[in-house]
């Protein structure tokens, strides 16, 4: 009875909202490594327990305890706020919106490292009102990048930690605003770390902020903001249990291994670099037109590079150590149990169980070969590199402006916005290393092996038969363009009993892709622009709080919302050819929450319950399928997401200094439909499944803990010390479904009561976890100076077996589900984050 | 109190909500079996017979049971035996396959060809992939034991008894408890891996039945050598134009490794065309004319010892072909037998048997005592001597002997071969 009568209430009241959506897992499967990337937490996971962003919540109150332990203390398991991707959420710098154009996505390595700058960024988790944008059903988070947004004063920290980096010093000094009229701050960091947490990843990143601001008079403020993060990391992978277990190592990185110095010396050498730097210039013009109005106005842009090395290899085997035909399972799988023997033994040495550098410079080495064109003319002599190392850039030209309008009077504000941005990415392969050869030729050589007509296998026709170096651009080279308009307007209503807010936004997006490589396979339709794709899209929300005394309020929340698709899925290959998805059609957003507050001086509380769908999405992805047998790019359209749950934040001060805390998210974040999808032969373009139905509905959103709940004590000292501990615990994980196993051709030669039918379409459910996190900090006034310590520690009992997600590979055998086994990723074990900061 | 029964009804709102919508995957649409579709390895043999000829299968019957034999070691390759609580039946695919012995598995029969290959019940043209589905593993079968008698006597009722449709062990797996591999074939091992041929080992029971096991060239243990013991084998039961034989699924189940029991214990069948080999002795006694090799006529071109006093005339002779001592004294039976020719006229062949000859020197010097055999009635045809009881000899140093006599006018020509004791 209570179950129908809560079903029943959250009906009514969300018969209009709408939903959210849940995006993409962070799986990306690329064409040459098939191996996704997964995206840790723990990299920049500096916060001490609670400040992980000064949550400026309802109401200009406090701290909310849901978000902040959302963010620290249940971010190690990569649980997601509402089960939200980073593309809910508006990243905002002073207001310019900040999210990626292709993808959508917030783009945090932009200014990693200036914790100094971003640490007291405005952020709200969950939907509401936002002055500056219409921003995303996942909330906003602004970071106040001008020059008095800096603390006046001087303040250098040390950090030590042993997790994705050892060391990082920061000095940050801003001069508040001077009698002159110009305020001045700079922040300046370096991270570094030989070897992180995992084996074979290291960490070389600086980072610079530079802000000057002029009050010119009393209506016009100018700033200017200059920040960039250059950076350097060896990165670490995620792969099968067979190899942690293998390797007795749950964190086993299968990226480096190593190389013998001339000097006979052997170092730990990773093949997979990122290297980013992209510095953001942002200036802005504030004019207080009046006493209730003011208009600020931004122009940004950012430029530079993104880079991420790989192994490439030409006619030799996989240098990869964890393919699986280098794994004793393969082996065993076909009754060949010498060999499965033969990978067993080569898996206890750790050096043979990493790359083998030495074997790809030897197998350089001893390939002199002599490259011809078709009519039998010599091109080069020399080493032909079997292996490289290829750096895969995606480097970024992007700029805009922005507008907001504000009236604010006593009981209304009025916002208005007007956003233009543009992004050019720039994708494109060069050479890093050719590992001892003279020269690689750039062939595709997967068109080679299936297509007789030699053009076929030409990057480049405008330029075929070609031997490339090192630096040079290879294999494929286009442009993604996309160019976004966006208006917004909102209006904030207050009275004695109920504040009211409304807000709409009126989005154009376009976008297409831009060849500079006529690719031999497609010729007719890879050198140039592709048609241009236009959308028009519409967004509305609104929301009330009804304030049953000063103490405690009841909100609530709703929106809907339709989304233009982004370029990054609406290109079924962007690598060889100018094709979109057909029938590509916007996203609908529907979304509301209901929220019961109590702010009491003693007790804080936050219990909500949210609905969110998302609509008809498009999910598209390249692997090698099995069943058909080639390298295959795979779309599906009209993915639906549907995510519910309840968030609990509690709050409250126990005695004397002792407080405790108490926060729960259980959510049900799922796939909604039944998608259709359609599998293009990446070599030929060849349509070999149309509209193949994809059972998904109600399968779990995967790669993230549906649920999670934290316990928490802190005691505050008089003498400016605090510690606390909290348990965090974490349920409902699932392995993000391969949508390819839930169709009827997948299952097609299984009966019901065959094992592999249910071993195929079943969605496997991880173990719960559990975690406990320690922090500490005292703070001293020594004369002018004032020094803090803080200290956290995660993973205190140093669980290393705690699977926090993983996804099902994409590839698979449904006769043998366990030939390509899921790749699964562990939370760290225990790491900590010392800090010692000095403020003058 | 009011909040806080507010905060307590949203809570349970809230959470009714949540788990009040407990959802199921979805399933792609997926066909059950019915029992109507399960058919049986007897209803499939009853069925091609009924037929009588290849059966293209077009219909969605599948059949379940478990492989008992796979191409691990290579023994056997794009095939394997799978039996059911019914009976066995060799499956044929298109390609190698990854199945492993004690495998259950479904043969989705939809594309599959049934069909008798001399007299072997197949199904034929299996896909790997698409056919069969593996349901679970380490199911290993218990072989029935039997006698190479009983095998070879239901088998024979089979193929005269027209009541008989079929032939119940075909395929089936199957453990002799006793058995030995003939003492002719011990240094031998089971096929040839250099030239990758077949062999047939010959193998025999305690009870005097013989049969033979036949390996690829091609599998792993085409080059071991043969158990030299005696003890059990575990195989499976195959036929080849009307001749029953066996497969062995790997070496380690031909565990002979006890005390061999009766036997054979000597074969001299003269194909290394030496006549001494094995220990065995020309005596000349009188003239030149000696035992020898022999290999014309008609006699399967298999080399034989020959004998005649006759070139260009007859001249007196006495030769004798003595066998190498045997020692009979720990056998509780023992017997004889040889296949044996002769043309022309002259003295007959005399079968004698000593036990205190030394092995060299004028065998007339030691005691021979005659033998009675089946002997050949001339024109060069072979017969067999039959099995000659030496029952009364269970001693050390036992030695047969063919006595050969010419005379300057008459001589036969006398043939012998595939000389056996068993004991």
């Amino acid at each position: 009875m209570i179950k129908k009568i809560g079903i029943l209430i959250s009906l009514s009241l969300f018969a209009i909202n709408g939903i959210s959506q849940s995006t993409e897992t962070e799986q990306e499967d690329t064409l040459l490594t098939n191996t996704p990337v997964f995206i840790t937490n723990l990299e920049d996971g500096e916060n001490s327990s609670g400040s992980s962003g000064n949550i400026s919540g309802l109401l200009q109150s406090s701290r909310d305890v849901f978000a902040a332990t959302a963010g620290f203390n249940f971010s190690a398991a990569r649980f997601k706020i509402r089960g939200y991707q980073s593309d809910k959420t508006m990243i905002l710098l002073n207001g310019i919106p900040m999210n990626d154009l292709e993808t959508g996505r917030g783009t945090w390595y932009r200014w990693g490292g200036l914790n100094d700058v971003t640490r007291y960024s405005e952020t709200k988790n969950w939907l509401s009102d936002n002055p500056y944008h219409f921003g995303g059903i996942g909330g906003y988070s602004n970071i106040n990048s001008k020059a008095t947004g800096i603390r006046k004063g001087s303040r250098v920290s040390y950090a030590s930690t042993n997790r994705a980096y050892s060391h990082r010093l920061m000095y940050t000094h801003g001069t508040g605003m001077q009698k002159n009229g110009w305020a001045f701050a700079a922040s300046l960091s370096a991270r570094y770390a030989n070897e992180g947490y995992v084996d074979g990843t290291f960490y070389e990143a600086f980072s610079y902020f530079l802000a000057a601001e002029k009050n010119i008079n009393k209506s016009h403020n100018l700033n200017l903001t200059i920040l960039g993060s250059p950076s350097r990391r060896g990165k670490g992978s995620i792969s099968t249990l067979e190899t942690y277990e293998l390797s007795g190592n749950n964190f086993y990185n299968s990226y480096w291994g190593y190389q013998t110095q001339p000097d006979g010396t052997r170092i730990k050498r990773n093949s997979r670099v990122a290297d980013s730097h992209m510095p953001i210039i942002a200036f802005s013009h504030e004019w207080k037109i009046n006493d209730i109005s003011s208009l600020k106005t931004s122009l940004h842009s950012s430029f530079g590079k993104y880079g991420q090395t790989a192994l490439n290899w030409y006619d030799a085997k996989d240098p990869r150590p964890d393919y699986y035909k280098y794994l004793p399972s393969y082996y065993e799988g076909i009754n060949d149990p010498t060999n499965a023997q033969r990978m067993l033994n080569n898996w206890q040495n750790e050096s043979a169980r990493q790359v083998q550098w030495d074997d790809l410079y030897f197998a350089n080495s001893k390939n002199l070969y002599t490259h011809k064109d078709a009519n039998g003319n010599i091109l080069r002599e020399g080493l032909r590199s079997k292996y490289i190392v290829e750096n895969r850039w995606n480097n970024i030209v992007s700029g805009g402006l922005s507008s907001l309008y504000t009236v604010e009077k006593e009981n209304m504000t009025m916002n208005a916005g007007l956003f233009i941005q543009a992004q050019r990415n720039h994708y494109y392969n060069t050479v890093e290393d050719l590992l001892g050869g003279d020269y690689w030729v750039d062939v595709n050589q997967f068109a080679e092996q299936d297509f007789i007509d030699p053009n076929a296998a030409q990057s480049d026709l405008q330029n075929p038969n070609r031997t490339v170096g090192v630096g040079d651009t290879y294999g494929n080279n286009y442009y993604i363009m996309n160019v976004n308009a966006t208006a917004f307007w909102q209006i904030n209503y207050r009275t004695k009993r109920v504040d009211y807010y409304g807000a709409l936004e009126l989005t154009d997006e376009q976008f297409y892709r831009e060849g500079l490589f006529q690719t031999g396979l497609f010729p007719d339709n890879s050198l140039g622009k592709s048609e241009t794709k236009n959308f028009v899209n519409y967004a509305i929300k609104g929301g009330a709080t009804y304030k049953i005394s000063g103490r405690q309020y009841i909100t609530a929340n709703a929106a809907y919302l339709t989304e233009a698709p982004t370029s990054r899925s609406a290109f079924i290959s962007p690598r060889t050819r100018n094709v979109t998805v057909d029938d590509l059609k916007n996203e609908t957003i529907y979304t509301g929450d209901i929220n019961y507050i109590l702010r009491y001086p003693n007790l804080k509380m936050r219990l909500t319950y949210y609905y969110s769908e998302r609509k008809d999405a498009v999910w598209s992805r390249s692997f090698y399928h099995d069943e058909y047998n080639s390298f295959v790019n795979y779309v599906m359209q009209d993915v639906d997401y549907f995510h519910q749950g309840i968030e609990l934040g509690v709050d409250g001060k126990i005695h004397g200094g002792l407080s405790g805390n108490l926060v729960v998210a259980m959510g049900q974040h799922l796939y909604n439909s039944r998608p259709t999808a359609s599998i293009y032969v990446d070599n030929s373009a060849e349509l070999i499944a149309e509209d193949k139905t994809v059972y998904l509905q109600n399968y779990k959103i995967g790669g993230m803990p549906q649920s999670a709940a934290s316990v928490g004590l802190k005691y505050s000292g008089k003498k400016y010390w605090f510690a606390g501990v909290n348990f965090n615990y974490f349920a409902d994980i699932y392995l993000d479904p391969n949508p390819d196993r839930r169709t009827a051709e997948a299952v097609a030669n299984f009966v019901e009561s065959d094992p592999q039918f249910t071993q195929t379409i079943e969605q496997t459910k991880l173990d719960n976890g559990y975690s406990m996190s320690l922090f500490a900090g005292k703070s001293f006034k020594i004369s002018n100076y004032f020094l803090n310590i803080n200290v956290n520690i995660n993973n205190l009992t140093n669980n290393t077996q705690f699977v926090t997600g993983g996804f099902e590979q994409l590839r698979f055998d449904s006769q043998k589900i366990d030939k390509f086994p899921p790749r699964l990723g562990y939370m760290y074990g225990l790491n900590y984050f010392l800090m010692a900061t000095l403020r003058f | 109190m009011r909040k806080r029964i507010n905060a307590i009804l949203l809570g349970v709102f809230a959470i009714s909500a949540v788990t009040a919508c407990k959802k199921e995957p979805d399933s792609p649409p997926i066909n059950s079996i019915t029992d109507s579709e399960i058919i049986t390895i007897d209803s499939l043999k009853a069925w091609q017979r009924s037929v009588n000829d290849a059966i293209l299968i077009t219909d969605t019957i599948s059949v379940y049971g478990i492989v008992t034999m796979d191409e691990g070691n290579g023994n056997i390759y794009k095939n394997i035996y799978f039996q059911d609580h019914t009976g066995a039946i060799n499956v044929r695919f298109t390609s190698g396959t990854d199945l492993v012995q004690g495998d259950s598995i479904r043969i989705a029969l939809n594309g599959v060809t049934l069909n008798n290959f001399n007299g072997v019940y197949q199904l034929d043209n299996v896909e790997e992939e698409t056919n069969v589905v593996v349901q679970s593993s380490g199911n290993d079968l218990e072989p029935l034991t039997l006698t190479i008698d009983q095998v070879q006597t239901a088998y024979t009722a089979f193929l005269t008894d027209d009541e008989i449709v079929e032939f119940k062990y075909q395929s089936m797996l199957m453990r002799f408890a006793d058995v030995q591999f003939k003492t002719s074939e011990l240094l031998n091992t089971y096929a040839d891996p250099v030239n990758q041929s077949s062999e047939n080992r010959l193998f025999e029971d305690f009870d005097g039945y013989t049969s033979f096991i036949r390996t690829s060239g091609f599998a792993a243990f085409a080059g071991d050598s043969l158990p030299k013991g005696a003890g059990s084998m575990v195989c499976i039961i195959s036929e080849y134009n009307e001749e029953i034989q066996y497969i062995l699924r790997s070496p380690e189940e031909a565990d002979m490794h006890g005390p061999r029991g009766p036997g054979e214990l000597l074969v001299k069948d003269f194909n290394d065309e030496d006549i001494n080999s094995g220990g065995w002795l020309v005596q000349q006694v009188i003239g030149t004319d000696a035992w020898e090799i022999g290999d014309l006529g008609s006699w399967e071109d298999r080399p034989y010892a020959v004998i005649s006093n006759y070139d260009d005339g007859n001249s007196a002779c006495e030769s004798w072909l003595i066998s190498p001592s045997l020692d009979l004294s720990g056998s509780t039976d023992a017997s004889l037998s040889f296949d044996n020719a002769y043309n022309y006229s002259g003295d007959p062949l005399e079968l004698l048997i000593s036990i205190d000859y030394a092995g060299t020197g004028d065998p007339n010097a030691a005691t021979w005592v005659p033998l009675t055999a089946t002997w050949s009635t001339g024109g060069f045809a072979f017969v067999n001597s039959g099995s000659i009881d030496l029952a009364a000899y269970l001693t050390s140093n036992v030695r047969i002997a063919f006595k050969y006599v010419g005379t300057e006018s008459s001589g036969r020509t006398w043939e012998i071969d595939n000389i056996i004791i068993n004991g």
